[in-house]
């Protein structure tokens, strides 16, 4: 039986794969230059995105592979901010790995091949594929954080990150398992057609919460948090902001999938579950990132709570508590990207800054640099007219109208927290006198261009944000 | 039950998998506890094929016994640089892995218990069917085309990274 494929619904994925290959291919020639291949990723990455936002306008919709493979306006909303954290991530890797040829092949391969995997997690319409794509993924973010071998502290990050992260898919494949001896499929439709209010046995109760807990640890959500400041640190910072953004949002995209489509019916067992969740990634993440004085864990511990404000969407559960949670990835994947790019930014002839107080008297003597980051950090946490305060106006809004009020009371109350450690790295760069003179290397241009195509998102969404938002609210599920 | 040599050999399998699963976790030579468990791996094939899954039963012996199992072998002569390291079992341990193994047991006899209608294959006149066509066929025909195309690629990031991690770093 010959087999029908619609290789139109697959053009992102068959772009990236093609890149890739002839990224794997182009490496093998000691006659070519290798910083070649981080402009091929871009470009690849590039026409993947183009594509993307061309079959999202046009509104494509299909299932391919035996519906094992789906493509919505959903998942192609989802490529959109994998495609745009690729390109980011790829642009400030380009001075940052430096001129030395062994390094730039296999790292712009794995970058690709986890995009692909996330690709994978968005579009998958069935848990094998789904747990599939998170693995690709996984698996090679696990090599890149530990991609500076001579790094002693990067090694660390990587074992560390493959021992959890091993544990964490062990979890979720368990949970799959559960899941098909409970409702006798693992495709995601199928699920829920089988299962009805009456059919629920508790092989389907623990098979959800172990998936809870897989996807717990992949989007570094408390209690399942650990892993994550410390392979942010020892990471090099382009992977730790490659690991903070998309797979964060390819997780989320499999969890909505998973949780809104394949499991509505079960939503008075998990919807309690998330918003306990919400409370205490936010919480948790914003107290212990008070503590922080190296940036790197700082971003680390903010990241783990912007994925409890996600959650916050998430526990809403209806189309507003959707849209505004894919609005907010985009705009986090934007804005974190920046914040670490700003970070690599500050770097001196010894190395990186990477204590808040070396950022002391920055913001005069470095007024490129004390703008990216102020503007970054203010989207963080979250003030006009900056991105962030859109993606989280809209959450908010979102559990308002689901009758979470108290749920958004604890919001605001850690965005005011969250305040207060952001401001305290642009008080440190504007206002107090550097302790000691630090020779500072000159901006590499990829880099600044990098930064402000990052600026522009922020300050586009953040001020026109009805442009964007149209497109999102057409991409629920 | 009438005791055919078809049932004998189950029970001899299963023997075999129980006693040798038993001399893994008793034994203090590693080494002797990782060939143990070579034969509770053959073991396991074994009823892999009484249950007429002869696909997974030779998949078991080349990926157990054949991978992995080489691969604690070869772990275990890397780090500890001798063959006679010894493993001690704490009491507390042995307390917990009790209790732990204990219920497992009663929650597999309670499912055994429950389960209304055992199905006995040879008695319906059934012919063992080789399992390995229909997965093939299943895998290329389109409807597990797709994991089994990812999966591919999830090998290569696999050998990518080994052997990126492996390789010793050329200095200038």
């Amino acid at each position: 039986m010959p087999i029908e494929i619609n290789w139109q619904l697959l053009m992102p994925e068959l772009v990236i794969a093609l890149t890739l290959i002839i990224v794997l291919i182009f490496d093998m020639f000691d006659s070519i230059s290798k910083t070649i291949l981080g402009w091929l990723t871009i470009v690849g990455a590039g026409i993947a995105l183009w594509v993307s936002i061309q079959m999202q306008q046009a509104g494509t919709v299909g299932t391919q592979f035996n519906d094992m493979f789906k493509v919505d306006s959903f998942s192609l909303f989802f490529n959109i901010i994998f495609l745009i954290s690729t390109i980011l991530v790829a642009l400030i890797s380009l001075s940052y790995l430096g001129k030395d040829d062994r390094k730039q092949g296999p790292y712009y391969l794995l970058i690709l091949l986890a995009t692909l995997g996330m690709m994978l997690m968005a579009a998958g319409n069935e848990l094998i594929v789904v747990f599939l794509g998170l693995e690709l993924m996984s698996l090679s973010l696990y090599v890149l954080a530990g991609y500076f071998r001579d790094n002693p502290v990067s090694s660390e990050a990587g074992m560390k990150y493959l021992l959890l992260g091993a544990f964490a898919s062990a979890f979720f494949l368990y949970g799959i398992a559960l899941i098909y001896g409970g409702a006798g499929t693992t495709s995601i439709p199928g699920i829920a057609s089988n299962l009805t209010a009456e059919s629920q046995s508790p092989l389907l109760l623990g098979g959800m919460f172990l998936l809870i807990v897989g996807f717990g640890f992949k989007v570094a959500i408390v209690p399942f948090h650990q892993w994550a400041p410390d392979v942010y640190e020892g990471a090099p910072t382009t992977i730790a902001a490659f690991i903070s953004a998309g797979p964060k949002a390819a997780g989320f995209a499999a969890f909505l999938r998973i949780f809104m489509e394949a499991l509505p019916a079960m939503q008075s067992q998990w919807g309690d579950v998330i918003i306990l969740l919400a409370m205490l990634t936010m919480t948790v993440g914003n107290v212990i990132a008070i503590a922080q004085t190296n940036i790197k864990r700082m971003l680390a511990y903010s990241s783990i709570a912007h994925a409890g404000y996600v959650l916050i969407g998430l526990a809403a559960a209806n189309n507003e508590g959707i849209s505004s949670v894919m609005l907010y990835l985009l705009v986090y994947c934007v804005m974190n990207i920046g914040a670490f790019g700003a970070v690599i930014l500050a770097k001196t002839t010894d190395g990186e800054c990477l204590t808040i107080s070396d950022y002391a008297g920055l913001g005069f003597r470095k007024p490129l640099l004390g703008l990216f980051m102020t503007l970054m950090l203010l989207s963080l946490a979250g003030f006009p007219p900056t991105a962030g305060f859109v993606g989280k106006f809209y959450i908010f809004k979102s559990a308002v109208q689901a009758g979470h009020t108290w749920l958004v009371i604890i919001g605001a109350i850690n965005t005011a927290i969250s305040a207060f450690y952001y401001l305290r790295v642009v008080v440190t760069m504007y206002m107090r006198e550097p302790e000691e003179e630090l020779e500072f290397s000159p901006y590499p241009s990829t880099l600044v261009v990098g930064l402000i195509l990052a600026v522009i998102g922020v300050l586009f969404i953040g001020i026109l944000p009805s442009l964007l938002l149209n497109s999102v609210q057409n991409s629920v599920l | 039950m009438e005791f055919t040599l078809k049932t004998f050999i189950f029970y001899g399998f299963a023997l075999l998998t129980v006693a040798s699963a038993l001399v893994v976790v008793t034994v203090r030579n590693i080494v002797h506890a990782a060939f143990s468990l070579m034969v509770t791996l053959f073991g396991v094939a074994g009823l892999y094929v009484f249950l007429q899954a002869d696909f997974l039963a030779a998949t078991q012996v080349i990926v157990y016994v054949g991978g992995i199992l080489v691969l604690i072998l070869f772990g275990v002569m890397m780090t500890s640089g001798r063959l006679e390291m010894r493993l001690h079992i704490e009491r507390g341990q042995l307390l917990l892995g009790g209790v732990i193994s204990a219920a497992l047991l009663m929650l597999l006899l309670t499912i055994i218990a429950n389960t209304p209608k055992w199905k006995n294959l040879s008695d319906d006149g059934e012919q063992l069917e080789p399992t390995t066509r229909r997965i093939g066929e299943l895998i290329l025909n389109g409807q597990f085309l797709l994991p089994f195309e990812v999966v591919s690629v999830l090998l290569l990031v696999a050998l990518i990274g080994a052997a990126l991690i492996s390789r010793k770093e050329v200095r200038d």
